[in-house]
């Protein structure tokens, strides 16, 4: 559950493209106040983080398994997401694909894992399991499912993949206002499912820092609209677009696959890089800041999260109440190339 | 053994129409790209002239409609945003035996206008990034796909010669990753070579064939560019069903000659596959062109070059 002053008892996820809680007034005030005066216009919000509170969940997994289900479940229930909760929902998984290739199956979120995930919430009642994704290089969707290994595990559990590259769009208000952008091109999709489900991949990224649950939804964003690469996006800047998406879709669940996950040049070309862990959360910025831990890289250094702060959720340790396992028995160095946008070290606040 | 899939294709193409033409999913609403490519495939099957089937006929006519006051195209009726598409509408009005009017003047000049962001070359970025060619989103920077499908537009609209294609066939030429074939522009970042993947080669290379010149073509810095490719999708191909990569890969292969004596095991392996699954307009569009080669190229005003086999010879060059 995220706690926020503005929604002390918000149970579920909020929601921005179907016009739930977006983000606060006076974090907004905040934001457009400081922007031009922060790093690269990612100004700090503070260490109050405008009373934003989140939990996340760390599990171990030391690999792709049988064992998988039941970790997740586990999860889950630390979270307090149980069979009321997600009875009859309709369920997006987006994991993370942009650009798989048979040599190198760290690139993307294990098959495996997308389909334990589904079998999941199945258990749990869901309605609907959906697997979308608009991956970001590759406009043949046929080849991405071919190359990850996921087209036999969607066969097997009769699960439908949705192109969102090439889905009908709506538009939607930009709630986050960092871009020049003022409305999103955004696949109707999003709109027929109850909650949209993170699945990325635990890696670090050449230019934004790293890729985790935010990130990864650059890939909900619809090709025949932002291109191939979804360049819109870079011209924007990383982290502002970043924030944008995850200020307008507003996604629910955050579960990621940092049990193989990629170090150095991420997130194609980078090296494998076992950390053995799961991590999920309703709350994105506290997910990803939590990743950030686990690899042993200060969030308060990746761009994205740094502009996130106090704004989307917390990031800050002492405001993320960690469940499951303790970041210090997990946490395993990755790797990070000189230039890749994080940012120089700031003193604790 | 192959089955009977060309002729399911095609049914399975008459019952997702959305008329004029063909959404990206099956009876969705018609979108520029997928009508373009499967007005292509019945051609390429049907004949053109007189002969054209009224179906592709019709979608000239109903592109002609989406053209905007400045000439652009976007990707369907209700998105005149991005235009990208404006490149495959003119490349389909090119082709036709009714290619005169407001429309294709004005698609050519706004593609003449229209060209990706060039910036000075980044530190670490692995391609001459000051080259103009085409982008997906205006405003943003130039890409292979898009330059390739432009470059062949303008070349079929008689301006082969024009600096705009002489630049983009010099973005293709720039952009190939070091171990052959193009990936979707970039070819090292932060000096590590990156993947070509097969549909961005083979759209690659039909453009060259149009493109390159007589001289271009005899430079063996050029050749050794588009045999890499070849080399590249010989070696690729035969490991991937999915149906544009494979069917885009072909038809690059047969622009420049090369035809894999497999080639219709796997299209048929990847028809199935499809027909079995989910049937989409464009992918079973590409399907059906590579299954004719050469008739498709033709309908798509693609000529067939031939590589110099010397080059082959000299060992550097060698297939895999």
């Amino acid at each position: 559950m995220t706690h926020h002053p503005t929604s002390p008892k918000n149970t579920s996820p909020g929601r921005g493209v179907s016009g739930q809680r977006g983000v606060s007034r006076r974090a907004l005030l905040a934001g457009a106040g400081t922007a031009a005066a922060g790093v690269a216009g990612l100004a700090w919000y503070g260490g109050s983080e405008g009373g934003w509170r989140a939990e996340t969940a760390i599990l171990r997994a030391p690999r792709y398994d049988a064992s998988l289900p039941r970790r997740l479940r586990e999860g889950l229930t630390t979270l307090g997401i149980d069979r009321q909760a997600v009875h009859r929902k309709r369920i997006l998984l987006k994991p993370n694909l942009v650009e798989p290739s048979r040599e190198a199956p760290h690139i993307n979120t294990h098959p495996l894992f997308v389909r334990s995930v589904a079998e999941v919430f199945l258990q749990l009642d869901a309605a609907e399991v959906i697997v979308a994704e608009g991956q970001g290089h590759i406009r043949d969707s046929w080849y991405v499912l071919e190359q990850s290994g996921l087209q036999s595990q969607l066969d097997d559990t009769k699960l439908s993949f949705i192109d969102l590259n090439v889905d009908r769009v709506f538009t939607a208000k930009n709630a986050g206002g960092r871009m020049k952008e003022r409305k999103l091109y955004l696949p109707q999709t999003l709109r027929r499912v109850d909650w949209i489900v993170s699945l990325p991949k635990m890696k670090t990224h050449h230019w934004a820092g790293a890729t985790l649950a935010m990130k990864n939804l650059f890939g909900v964003m619809p090709g025949i609209c932002y291109g191939w690469p979804k360049n819109v996006l870079h011209f924007n800047g990383i982290p502002q677009s970043i924030y944008d998406i995850n200020a307008t879709v507003r996604p629910h669940l955050a579960i990621v696959d940092g049990i193989v996950g990629m170090e150095g040049d991420g997130p194609i070309m980078g090296t494998p890089k076992e950390a053995g862990v799961i991590v999920m959360g309703r709350n994105f910025p506290a997910v990803d800041a939590t990743c950030c831990r686990l690899m042993q890289i200060d969030p308060r250094r990746v761009p994205y999260l740094r502009l996130s702060s106090g704004r989307l959720g917390p990031i800050l340790e002492r405001h993320i109440e960690q469940r499951g396992e303790a970041i210090a028995a997990c946490a395993t160095p990755f790797a990070t190339l000189p230039d890749s946008g994080l940012l120089p070290e700031t003193s604790p606040i | 053994m192959t089955t009977d899939w060309p002729k399911r294709a095609l049914q399975m193409l008459e019952e997702s129409r959305s008329h004029p033409g063909w959404g990206y999913r099956a009876n969705d609403i018609p979108y520029v790209e997928p009508s373009v490519v499967c007005g292509f495939a019945l051609r390429a099957r049907f004949g053109t002239g007189t002969q054209e089937p009224s179906r592709s006929r019709e979608i000239a006519q109903w592109l002609k409609r989406l053209s905007q006051p400045d000439g652009s195209v976007g990707l369907s009726a209700e998105l005149p945003r991005p235009a990208w598409p404006t490149a495959w509408a003119l490349w389909y009005w090119r082709t036709a035996a009714h290619t005169s009017g407001e429309p294709c003047r004005k698609a050519t000049e706004w593609l003449l206008r229209r060209r990706g962001e060039t910036f000075p070359t980044p530190r670490n970025v692995g391609h001459d990034t000051t080259i103009p060619g085409w982008p997906w989103v205006e405003g943003t920077h130039s890409w292979v796909e898009p330059s390739a499908i432009a470059i062949q537009a303008l070349c079929l609209s008689g301006l082969g010669t024009h600096q705009r294609v002489r630049d983009g066939v010099r973005l293709l030429l720039n952009r190939p990753v070091p171990s052959g074939g193009w990936n979707t522009g970039n070819r090292i970042t932060k000096g590590t070579p990156l993947r070509a993947l097969p549909a961005p080669t083979g759209i690659s290379l039909i453009a060259l064939a149009t493109a390159l010149t007589a001289t271009e073509r005899a430079d063996r810095h050029v050749r050794e560019i588009v045999q890499r490719a070849i080399n590249y999708l010989l070696e690729q191909l035969p490991r991937t069903r999915a149906p544009q990569s494979l069917g885009w890969g072909l038809l690059g292969l047969a622009a420049w000659g090369v035809h894999p004596e497999e080639a219709e095991w796997w299209l048929s392996e990847s028809a199935e596959q499809m027909l079995g699954r989910r049937a989409e307009p464009l992918p079973l569009g590409v399907l059906l062109l590579a299954e004719r080669p050469d008739r498709s190229l033709r309908a798509m005003g693609v000529p067939v070059r031939q590589l110099d086999p010397h080059l082959e010879a000299t060992g550097v060059l060698a297939t895999p």
